[in-house]
């Protein structure tokens, strides 16, 4: 509940938090909802660390 | 650090001095100190202002409950990091009376509106549910707090109906 809840803020303002919930998605083999996270900060280039 | 930590024994508790100790604590991987200190702290807040924080500014108790987590957090302790949260977070919003909360075995306190759960079984009946607001930077730390006792459900599960956004302070680190 909590990590789709903290994936409803801006991401803008909580891209921190994102890329957090994200990695720890990944390690718990969430690999659905981890992929659509990092999509998503992948889409706003600025909180994006892809060159 | 060991000089941050002398004026603790001077100035017990005091928040700005535990706000510059806590990077030099991570950066020293001194995560146990970390904890010891900053529970102290927010047992000592929540036990002599009950009510709330009073005159002391909600973000910097955000940053002490967000801290501790953190400590707990990355030493395994997730237990502990959910009670810091779930505690603070009501002692933040004035409802440190509600201590029946604290033996929910799940997150029911801070659920949002609109999310259905089984009735409780335990003492909570008087209250089942409740969709308390919760800082995002609080909810995340549940987050994963949850992830890493296998609670799946708890700390990533979308509510099947969420009408209204998360509570939102703007304090992100």
């Amino acid at each position: 509940m909590h990590g789709s809840l903290v994936l409803k803020c801006d991401v803008m303002e909580y891209s921190s938090l994102f890329r957090e919930i994200a990695d720890a998605y990944f390690e718990h083999e969430l690999y659905e909802p981890a992929l659509a996270t990092y999509e998503e900060l992948a889409g706003r280039g600025e909180v994006s660390s892809a060159p | 650090m060991n000089s941050f930590l002398s004026i603790l024994k001077i100035a017990p508790h005091h928040i700005g001095v535990l706000q510059q100790l806590a990077p030099l604590l991570s950066a020293a991987s001194e995560y146990q100190k970390g904890i010891q200190v900053f529970q102290a702290a927010l047992q000592f807040y929540q036990t002599t202002m009950p009510e709330g924080p009073g005159d002391l500014e909600a973000s910097d108790c955000l940053i002490l409950i967000v801290t501790l987590a953190d400590f707990c957090n990355i030493v395994g302790e997730h237990e502990q990091a959910i009670n810091a949260v779930r505690d603070g977070a009501r002692w933040l919003q004035g409802r440190s009376e509600q201590r029946y909360w604290s033996a929910s075995p799940d997150d029911r306190e801070y659920d949002v509106v609109g999310f259905i759960r089984p009735p409780a079984t335990n003492e909570l009946s008087r209250s089942s549910q409740a969709s308390h607001a919760l800082d995002p930077n609080l909810r995340h730390r549940l987050c994963l707090a949850r992830l890493a006792l296998g609670d799946i459900e708890e700390g990533q599960v979308s509510p099947p109906s969420p009408h209204s956004p998360p509570h939102s302070h703007k304090f992100n680190r």
